[in-house]
């Protein structure tokens, strides 16, 4: 399959890519070729007719689901009440950890090195 | 570091948590329901990304993009409820004939209203045809993120995202013009 991001122009007609068009409508393409759509789109109806289509798209999805998707997203049953508890434990967890972590840690080290002085070597 | 000092960071740290939740929570909520289906498993899921969040920068962790950061978790979370099937499929029959009814159409005349309900019931097919992916691609794009924070969130490359989008324009096109 063409890749929409690396291919620019369509062919001998020169008209950009389908794909590519919804890519300039996103501002996601970079200057110079988003400079070269935007010079064809001055001369090609049909293009310009195909952003159309894209940008109506979008509108008419973006009403749909103001209408009727977004409202029948009910609200978060616990209204995030439970948050600032779990918050508060994972802090209390970690500081924790991270205290045993440098308490043991000092003791691991000195522990690992006494242990060579100690254990007999194989 | 002295042991007020591992505090005050402590309590930095909780504060920049606490504000991320609360300038992203709502976002993040709306994508798991609306990609995923309508379950009060949304809210934990949410929730768990964040205090994830917490722990990895507890941790250490550089993380540069927070926002895409969270939803790829709240993203990773939400498929494994899936595999354990604490989801619901979103927008069945009984659920759109629910939403439809609820519908206060603002149309002028009945003509409008009937162009407007039917071009309403043509994008719920187009919508309903969306394969998981292409779902996922949409609500994020629709949330604001970029096509490079939607590649970093599924775990696609940025190209993979703008055939998907373009596929999903096809679709609600192919709906609303025959």
């Amino acid at each position: 399959m063409d890749n929409p991001l690396q291919n620019g122009m369509n062919g001998d007609e020169q008209h950009p890519r389908r794909e590519r068009l919804l890519l300039y409508v996103d501002r996601e393409l970079a200057l110079k070729e988003a400079a070269r759509i935007e010079a064809h789109l001055g001369a090609c109806w049909s293009c310009r007719a195909h952003v159309g289509k894209i940008e109506k798209s979008i509108a008419d999805f973006m009403e749909f689901d103001g209408a009727m998707l977004t409202p029948r997203i009910s609200p978060p049953p616990n209204s995030w009440r439970g948050f600032d508890g779990a918050l508060r434990q994972v802090v209390a967890e970690s500081g924790r950890r991270s205290l045993l972590s440098i308490l043991f840690g000092s003791f691991g080290r000195f522990f690992s090195r006494a242990r060579y002085l100690v254990m007999p070597r194989p | 570091m002295s042991r007020s000092q591992f505090r005050q960071e402590t309590l930095k740290l909780e504060q920049k948590v606490t504000g991320y939740f609360e300038q992203w929570r709502e976002p993040v909520y709306r994508y798991v329901v609306a990609a995923f289906g309508n379950s009060a498993e949304a809210e934990d899921v949410t929730q768990e990304a964040f205090l994830q969040l917490y722990r990895c920068l507890h941790a250490g962790q550089s993380i540069g993009n927070v926002r895409a950061w969270v939803f790829r978790v709240a993203h990773n979370l939400a498929v494994n409820q899936i595999k354990s099937q604490q989801f619901i499929t979103p927008l069945d029959d009984e659920t759109w004939a629910e939403v439809r009814r609820l519908y206060q159409d603002t149309s002028p005349n009945p003509e409008q209203k009937l162009i407007q309900q039917e071009k309403f019931d043509q994008l719920r097919i187009a919508v309903a045809s969306l394969t998981a992916p292409e779902r996922q691609c949409l609500h994020l794009r629709t949330k604001g993120l970029r096509y490079r924070e939607i590649a970093a969130i599924l775990d696609m490359s940025t190209t993979a995202v703008a055939e998907t989008l373009y596929r999903v324009i096809e679709k609600l096109a192919k709906e609303n013009y025959g």
